[in-house]
């Protein structure tokens, strides 16, 4: 698998994508839950780097775990942080797009 | 789910070590919510509720005790330039009360200085509501504090009347003089005020230096 189509965006381009790939896809299907949460942190990451806010109520679910994966990547550069998320949302629009389209 | 490896030549070994870990938090969570999808729906509810507002617009709401700047400064100087002028000049109304033109019911004389300063106490409170931003002086929120002060106040006047009588003065011309001297003080003060408004207003606007 390459990183052809991300590469060369900005973080926030490839942002704009994940957006419009979340909308579009969560019209018919729901969206890969892990996913989210790991494009969550791994944009964190790169944008803002380690986790030092205080974790959210637990009765909020969604955002109690999008906080714990972010804490989870504490310590990995931003560079990184954004190549990964970069790779990741290449490979899940690759994968939605076989799910969507057989 | 995507393999590390295959970028791994681009990442520190604890970054791919770290990734590999959020990607199995991130599918236990998963797995947590397939058990019970009901949560997920209140979850993203409360996730969108509990958002912070983009726009500064929708979030600030004026309150109620908080008027507009204009309006304070307007009670201000209404409250400086003519509220006390005007309670000094009421106090003309309680001269035949002074002067010993009592009636001779006690009941009567009381009732008609409490009507007189019942009567102020609502124009104060009508003038200086704009002023009180955060809570009202104590003498303002209760009729007895204010009764209380305004009596203070006419012992004052009266010891001073008292005082001043042996030389003889024209009462009321001695007291407008005063209220005049009064007048012409905050006139003073007014126009110093805003002429440094002004001069705040040109230097922010970067007009003048």
């Amino acid at each position: 698998m390459t990183l052809t189509p991300f590469i060369d965006l900005s973080l926030a381009e490839t942002l704009a994508f994940y957006n419009d790939l979340y909308a579009l896809h969560s019209q018919r299907h729901p969206f890969p839950y892990a996913q989210e949460c790991l494009l969550y942190a791994l944009y964190r990451q790169a944008s803002q780097g380690d986790c030092c806010k205080a974790a959210p109520s637990k009765k909020n679910r969604v955002d109690f775990h999008k906080h714990a994966v972010w804490k989870a990547l504490k310590g990995m550069p931003c560079a990184e942080a954004e190549l990964l998320f970069k790779h990741q949302l290449s490979y899940l629009h690759q994968q939605l797009t076989e799910l969507t389209e057989p | 789910m995507t393999d590390p490896l295959s970028i791994s030549p681009a990442l520190s070994a604890s970054s791919l070590e770290k990734f590999t870990q959020a990607q199995q938090l991130a599918e236990q969570f998963a797995a947590e919510l397939e058990q019970h999808p009901d949560s997920l729906e209140t979850g993203r509810e409360q996730s969108a509720s509990t958002k912070p507002r983009t726009s500064i617009k929708s979030a600030v709401k004026p309150m109620r005790y908080q008027p507009k700047l204009s309006a304070y400064e307007k009670a201000f100087w209404r409250n400086r330039l003519w509220l006390k002028p005007f309670l000094a000049l009421s106090l003309i109304l309680w001269w035949p009360f002074m002067l010993g033109l009592f009636t001779q019911s006690f009941w009567f004389n009381l009732g008609a200085i409490t009507l007189l300063a019942f009567l102020e106490y609502r124009l104060v409170q009508l003038w200086s509501h704009a002023l009180n931003t955060l809570q009202p002086p104590l003498w303002q929120r209760f009729f007895i504090l204010f009764l209380l002060r305004r009596g203070l106040i006419v012992l004052a006047l009266l010891l001073l009347y008292g005082a001043l009588q042996p030389l003889d003065w024209p009462l009321l011309s001695g007291f407008l003089l005063l209220v005049g001297l009064y007048w012409g003080l905050q006139l003073f003060l007014y126009w110093q005020r805003k002429a440094f408004q002004q001069r705040q207003i040109d230097h922010f606007s970067g007009g003048k230096p």
